[in-house]
């Protein structure tokens, strides 16, 4: 008989870089679905061009940018965590020796890649199609703030996970908020549905996303609602994510 | 009941001691102890409902349980929890791998997860070992039962553990599948490795498993070898009368042991 030998824990960095590698795989497998989420934001790139003398470059790319956030957090998010767990992918990955931090800073690490790739994918639709221009500094500071606007969607995603435990009830709940979220925050910012619903559209998750956004275009704008929109946008981060990972159970069984 | 050591002062692979496991009100493991030593394959046999899996995946981690401890290769798994999980290769009841991940690249996966570095070539003489070569660039989605069961096997065993811990493996299975992954089950046991696995096919205990617990309503009734239990209870009057054709064999023992009342959920 062989001896068998007692193993040890691998480091938490070669596990998440395994980990996340096979996640970023999964995700490039379903690129159709991401491309999806791309199309919305590149069709009001090119819809709104007529709009950029009366609201700005800055408020069009800025919303455009924000109506792709919520896509990735809610139904890429929320849909594959719901998919996996009702799978049991989960369960076999808690079996290994590695923290459950690890299993979920993976997923988060490619959303947040999909996060950039869709804001860069729309900024350089606005660039062709609607000939807006940043300037470089600029465009990361958008990056940045796309991604603290993204996280917050991320966040809300991980509250619906924790609550709804089906597949099925995870994406019919994201289409119900999603569908509004997105009209009534691109649209209703812009004052179609009164100003009732606009003041709603800029304190709602989009709304503060894209004030962040905006600023973030143009940092000499930079105003104290700014700032509150950060703290808006960190707030609802803060409390989604605390909920949802605090109720978020591993296995539907 | 106490149970028999089988080889008393070594070490024994897995101790469960005092197990108790609950769902809010419902206990469905209760005061369960047994321990699997090096070289042995330990069945838990039971009905629908009995506790092997929960039993099972407190083993692994996947529950904690309500009282008792659980020690792997010495190691307490409350305490230290990474490092017993290191030392478990697990074999889920439904195959659980991200279905857009090729075969290879579930192998490459998880012996990263357990702190390997595989090359290419040894991916390919992994997958040639379990016959599945042709199927490395296929989605796990796109594999049969048995080919599934036999890549779940492998990513179980990848990074040599001393104990591997399969729930109910063979179900769903052809014959030819189900024999097949017993071989590889004793070949794993020949070379040194402790197997706990659940099961609620008599012939797959009688078959494969050199001691087995019959567990009901989270209790283990009886524990030893499917031989010592049949000769134990062969003239038990219960058995007796589950026997069929004069014979007594294990499913008899297990049926005068746990009832003849069909079980929720078979």
């Amino acid at each position: 008989m062989e001896n068998v030998t007692i193993n040890k824990i691998p480091s938490s960095f070669d596990a998440f870089k395994n980990l996340f590698r096979a996640d970023l795989i999964v995700q490039w497998r379903q690129r159709r679905a991401l491309l999806m989420s791309v199309i919305l934001p590149v069709v009001f790139v090119v819809s709104w061009k007529g709009l950029i003398p009366t609201i700005g470059a800055a408020a069009v790319l800025s919303i455009c940018i924000a109506v792709a956030l919520p896509a990735t957090g809610l139904m890429g998010y929320s849909a594959t965590i719901a998919r996996d767990r009702e799978r049991g992918v989960f369960q076999r990955l808690r079996t290994t020796p590695i923290s459950r931090w690890i299993i979920m800073t993976s997923r988060i690490g490619v959303q947040l890649a999909v996060i950039l790739f869709t804001t860069l994918v729309t900024y350089f639709c606005a660039y062709y199609f609607d000939k807006i221009s940043v300037p470089f500094p600029n465009l990361l500071l958008v990056l940045v703030a796309a991604v603290v606007g993204g996280l917050s969607f991320v966040a809300l995603g991980q509250f619906i996970v924790a609550f709804i435990k089906s597949s099925e009830g995870v994406n019919a709940a994201v289409r119900l908020i999603y569908i509004p979220l997105a009209i009534v925050g691109a649209l209703g910012e812009i004052g179609i549905f009164g100003s009732l619903v606009k003041k709603i559209a800029v304190w709602s998750p989009l709304g503060t996303t894209q004030t962040l956004l905006a600023a973030a275009i143009h940092p000499s704008a930079i105003t104290i609602t700014t700032l509150w929109a950060l703290l808006a946008t960190l707030g609802y981060g803060l409390l989604f994510a605390g909920i949802g990972i605090a109720g978020f159970e591993w296995s539907t069984g | 009941m106490s149970e028999q050591t089988k080889d008393s002062g070594k070490q024994p692979a897995l101790q469960v001691q005092k197990l108790r496991v609950q769902y809010g009100g419902f206990v469905a493991v209760d005061d369960v102890s047994f321990s699997i030593f090096s070289g042995e394959i330990f069945g838990l046999l039971g009905p629908n409902g009995a506790g092997k899996t929960s039993t099972i995946s407190a083993c692994e981690g996947l529950l904690v349980p309500a009282a008792g401890s659980i020690h792997i290769m010495g190691i307490d798994t409350a305490q230290q929890p990474l490092e017993a999980r290191a030392n478990i290769g697990v074999q889920l009841q439904a195959t659980s791998f991200q279905q857009d991940l090729h075969v290879g690249e579930i192998l490459q996966l998880y012996a990263g997860l357990y702190g390997m570095t595989m090359a290419s070539a040894q991916i390919d003489t992994m997958l040639a070992d379990i016959g599945l070569t042709d199927q490395k660039n296929k989605k796990t989605s796109q594999l049969s039962g048995g080919q599934q069961q036999r890549l779940a096997l492998a990513t179980a065993t990848i990074h040599n553990p001393p104990l591997v811990l399969l729930d109910e493996p063979t179900t769903g299975l052809d014959p030819q599948s189900r024999r097949h992954l017993w071989e590889r089950i004793e070949a794993m046991r020949d070379s040194g490795r402790s197997i706990l696995l659940t099961t609620h096919s008599m012939e797959e205990a009688r078959s494969v498993c050199d001691r087995v617990a019959i567990i009901d309503h989270g209790k283990i009734i009886e524990t030893g070898s499917p031989q010592e239990l049949i000769e134990k209870y062969r003239n038990d009057p219960a058995v007796q009368a589950a026997s069929r054709k004069g014979e007594v064999t294990l499913e008899d023992v297990f049926i005068g042991l746990t009832g003849t009342e069909v079980r929720k959920g078979s």
